[in-house]
């Protein structure tokens, strides 16, 4: 019995982690953004470059980045220490009242494959393949208020209202190629094209569901409609499709095609200021292979328990088949393999950043992105270290909404052509992961030849000295 | 440099900051979660007409709806009598056998007789009809078989004809001719299939059930000699005898003895109660398809209530009921009787007291006044079917009116996971009529374990009724049945359900006349709520 209360125990706790994470959308890297001199920075910024003339990502460690984040709760909301005693005690009502009506748990993963870059004079130029997956889940609050304290609490007489309910999945290679040059001493500009191969998509398009519950009879209503797009999902589970392709087919040869921009500038003020901005991700994939969009139509069904006349005069076995006509006929679906367009999570960042020494700056950067028309902003507060060439380490303070932010920090070390360098946007997730909610690291090794910084700068200082 | 030195030791001190305040996750203090849920569902519906409730189990249960009105009355119906045509008419077989003797024949004595010579006779046939006098019958089956044995050593032709037996207008009648070949006696066979046969038996001797045979007999000579002692045996075998139809007088018999009883239903598992019905009804209804009249002589009437052994007996009650006999075949006739409360004494009053059954005894008679003109006919389709209706006219009041029932339950299901349920009734009642329950759980003794309420409670209010006992306004109730942790945990000990409710009509004990009317209804929903406790 104790085994199996303990499994039982162990089975939710697997279920709540699997839920813990952050307040993010989507890969928000701005603990990277300021240590702006390692290589793969320019993702973030386009303008930005790496201090050398050539870069080539380390084949057995390219560039990794992660996130995993749940909105609704964190562990300590719902392992609550019991009055009497230190033990914990599982209290899923306590998580449900952190919760907002309407959570986001989502996982991100960009897995470089293949990157590298060379610096002409000004002149940059780059070329990646990267692999990129993000999924989330948006879930209501009454979803989990349904399950742990049932109907008939404070959803009784209500709607459990589960509307935008949602699930996203979308997976694409990005082949990009970038460009940036300085225009002068003060400004810098950058670019990447990228396009994209998309993998799989699944797009929930619609979505509205509700369960309401009679205060009085308990007679329950269920009303909702959906629409939802899926792409490269169907081989693996129609048997009578005749085309045998895998998803990962998709990868390199573009059936799924997409087009993809970021645009980046930084401008020095003076050797201490400078400024600078980027637009990321903005484009769009067209679904056309393997698609299947499902849609069910406006629907609203009553159940108000077994008809008793009809109990009595028919036959038990046609009673049930009757309400599961019925239910079959409210949530039948109609499929289609009709095009559709997902646009991507396109983020903006803007950035300032004051020099208090030679080696120590302090910035602000404001991290925007927008995801199927919902904005959110982040502020990010940072100091970085920056000693000659072989290391740059940066700590920042994110705030997001009303709620407490985030500690990130980067290091990135060098030595000789090795480059390797790791950041998180949390790392209090890592050291309190029942208190903090969301999980990112990114960290990488890059083969880095020539520091042309090093170049410039004694040819300032020979310059300076003519003057 | 020392700016640097200095942003280092503060970013070393935050770190040591942060890792001291570090908190291991400790799921080994974990303690037991609990997941206390509450559901609430519905368990069943349905909108209950009059029909539904008060006749629903049984089809020979009739609500009645005046067309003009709408007012219902319920009809209880009982077969009391059906008799059918065999049992009135019976054709036995029989034989019967004519000896022509020398002096018949018409033959001259002779010791070597050559020539021919012709001689008629004629033999009357008695039929075996009971106590029935029968004129004519239309034949559907039967078989006449003759056996003609001659004593006479020369050849003879025998023609039977029946003049009374016509097949398609012409009389039946079969030629049988005997060979002489050196020995005597000599014979020969003949058989006359009756299917169809119309046979009129009024042309004997007897004026009903005889019919003549005539028998024409030649006899050729062989040289043989005529002695004197010569005679012909002629057999007639009647068998498998069986008519279409008959005409005649079938007698006064005693057809039977009906004595039934009719349940009344409303009052099946009622154990107490006063019920008063404005104009009640009990019609006896006769459909006689035999040509000649039969009266229903009653010889008692009553109500009974098995339980206790009370009888309720009707007076002043009409003696007997006269049934019509049709006016050509083929036909039936519809008779009537109805006794309500102009001709009986206390019709309203012997249902007053809830009683079970209604009991008839009677006698049902034949030809009541004796062999009248016209004749009597039947035919095979003839029958004669009574029955009774208790009518009750749903307009009256009643008070008391006490259900009591019993029913099997097992429930076997592990129950420790719930702390509590509750059922809810929510009643919309649009009868006159309310209900006060209560449900008692019985153990395998039937020892009560634990009841639904405290005391028995109102589950269904009645409608209101304005002054003509027409409802104008109806009534909800809902009704919370709730068990706690200890009488779900005895849940798997009950054994019985004992359903207990008293029921009266609007203002019943006040005499308040309510009348029920067919587009009455009563919504009725239950649902149940269940608080969960699982140990996690």
């Amino acid at each position: 019995m104790n085994t199996l209360k303990t499994s039982q125990s162990s089975f939710i706790l697997t279920i709540l982690l699997l839920f813990l994470g952050g307040n993010m959308y989507a890969q928000s890297n701005y603990s990277y953004y300021t240590l702006d001199k390692t290589a793969q920075s320019h993702y973030l910024n386009p303008a930005f470059k790496p201090s050398a003339r050539v870069y080539v990502s380390f084949p057995l460690l390219p560039s990794q980045n992660f996130t995993a984040s749940n909105s609704g709760f964190t562990l300590n909301d719902i392992l609550v220490e019991r009055p009497q005693d230190d033990s914990l005690q599982i209290s899923p009502e306590n998580a449900i009242d952190k919760m907002k009506d309407k959570n986001f748990l989502t996982f991100e993963s960009n897995n470089e494959i293949f990157a590298f870059g060379i610096r002409l004079k000004k002149s940059y130029f780059s070329f990646g393949v990267t692999s990129r997956m993000n999924a989330n889940f948006i879930y209501n609050k009454d979803f989990f208020k349904l399950a742990i304290e049932g109907n008939g609490k404070t959803l009784l007489g209500e709607r459990a209202n589960f509307d935008g309910t949602e699930i996203n999945l979308n997976s694409y290679i990005e082949y990009a190629v970038g460009f940036n040059r300085e225009i002068n001493e003060k400004l810098a500009v950058g670019a990447r094209v990228k396009l994209l191969s998309g993998v799989v998509n699944v797009n929930t398009r619609k979505t509205a569901l509700g369960l309401h519950t009679n205060a009085t009879t308990f007679d329950l209503t269920i009303d909702g409609s959906a629409t939802l797009n899926t792409s490269g999902i169907k081989p693996l589970y129609d048997t009578l499709s005749s085309d045998n392709s895998l998803p990962i087919d998709n990868a390199y040869n573009f059936k799924n095609f997409g087009l993809a921009f970021d645009l980046g500038a930084v401008y020095k003020f003076s050797d201490k200021f400078k400024v600078s901005a980027s637009v990321i991700d903005l484009g769009f994939i067209d679904w056309k292979t393997d698609n299947a969009t499902f849609n069910i139509d406006d629907f609203n069904y009553r159940f108000e328990g077994i008809d008793v006349n009809k109990y009595i005069n028919d036959t038990t076995d046609a009673l049930f088949t009757e309400i599961e006509d019925s239910l079959t006929d409210i949530f039948s679906q109609e499929e289609s393999d009709s095009e559709y367009r997902t646009g991507l999570t396109t983020r903006f960042y803007l950035s300032g950043a004051y020099n208090l020494s030679k080696s120590f700056s302090v910035g602000v950067t404001l991290y925007n992105e927008i995801l199927k028309s919902n904005y959110r902003a982040t502020a990010i507060v940072s100091g970085t270290v920056k000693l000659r060439h072989w290391l740059s380490a940066t700590v920042n303070y994110a705030q997001y909404s009303k709620s407490f932010g985030d500690v990130g920090a980067g290091l990135s070390l060098r030595g000789g052509p090795v480059q390797f360098f790791v950041s998180s946007n949390n790392i209090l997730g890592f050291i309190n992961p029942q208190k903090y909610t969301n999980f990112h690291a990114n960290l990488g090794i890059n083969f880095l030849f020539g520091n042309p910084d090093k170049v410039d700068k004694k040819k300032r200082k020979e310059k300076e000295q003519k003057i | 440099m020392k700016l640097l030195n200095r942003t280092l030791l503060h970013l070393c001190c935050v770190g040591i900051l942060l890792f001291s305040s570090c908190e291991k996750l400790e799921f080994d203090k974990i303690a037991q979660g609990a997941w206390n849920p509450n559901f609430a569902v519905p368990i069943a519906h349905s909108n209950f007409s009059a029909a539904d409730i008060l006749a629903h189990t049984d089809s020979t249960d009739l609500v009645v709806v005046d067309a003009n009105t709408g007012a219902i009355a319920l009809v209880y119906k009982s077969d009391i009598f059906s008799i059918g045509a065999n049992s009135i008419l019976q054709l036995q077989d029989m034989s019967e056998t004519a000896v022509l003797d020398f002096s018949q024949l018409n033959v001259p004595a002779s010791p070597t007789f050559i020539g021919s010579v012709t001689s008629n006779n004629n033999e009357d046939i008695t039929f075996n009809a009971g106590t029935a006098e029968l004129h004519q019958v239309d034949f559907k089956s039967g078989m006449i078989s003759i056996n003609i044995s001659a004593n006479i050593s020369h050849d003879i032709t025998c023609k039977i004809t029946f003049p009374a037996l016509n097949f398609n207008g012409s009389p039946i009648s079969e030629t049988i001719s005997l060979t002489y070949s050196g020995s005597v006696p000599h014979s020969g066979t003949a058989t006359f299939d009756l299917t169809n046969v119309l046979g009129d038996f009024t042309l004997g001797s007897a004026p009903f059930n005889e019919i003549s045979v005539n028998m024409e007999t030649t006899i050729t000579g062989t040289g043989e000699p005529i002695t004197g002692n010569e005679d012909i045996t002629i057999d007639f075998s009647i068998t498998n005898l069986d008519f279409n139809n008959a005409i005649g007088y079938f007698g006064q018999n005693d057809l039977g003895i009906p004595g039934d009883s009719v349940l009344l239903k409303i009052f099946e598992n009622s154990n107490n109660g006063y019920f008063e019905i404005v104009n009640p009804k009990i019609n006896f209804y006769a459909e006689n398809s035999f040509g000649f009249p039969i009266r229903v002589n009653f010889a008692d009437l009553k109500t009974v209530d098995v339980e206790n052994g009370n009888e309720y007996p009707l007076t002043g009650f009409p003696s007997f009921f006269d049934i019509t006999r049709p006016a050509s075949m083929g036909q039936s006739s519809i008779s009537m009787l109805e006794l309500n409360t102009s001709n009986t004494g206390n019709l309203s009053n012997i249902i007053s007291s809830v009683p079970k059954y209604f009991v008839y005894q009677g006698s049902v008679l034949s030809n009541p006044n004796g062999s009248t003109t016209p004749l009597n006919f039947i035919t095979d389709q003839s029958q004669l079917n009574i029955r009774t209706e208790v009518e009750m006219p749903l307009e009256g009041s009643a008070y008391g009116f006490e259900f009591k029932d019993t029913l099997e339950f097992e429930f076997e299901e592990d129950l420790t996971q719930l702390e509590s349920v509750m059922f809810r009734l929510n009643v919309d009642n649009g009868f006159p009529v309310d209900l006060k329950s209560q449900i008692t759980f019985l153990d395998e003794n039937y020892a009560p374990l634990f009841t639904a309420f405290n005391t028995p409670e109102s589950v269904v209010l009645s409608a209101s009724v304005d002054n003509t006992g027409k409802v104008n306004e109806r009534a909800q109730k809902i009704t919370d049945i709730n068990l706690n942790e200890q009488e779900i945990q005895q849940m798997q000990n009950v054994k019985y359900i004992l359903f207990n409710a008293v029921s009266q009509t609007y203002n019943g004990l006040s005499g308040q006349l309510v009348k029920f009317y067919d587009h009455y209804n009563l919504d009725f929903r239950l649902g149940i709520q269940v608080q969960g406790k699982i140990e996690l």
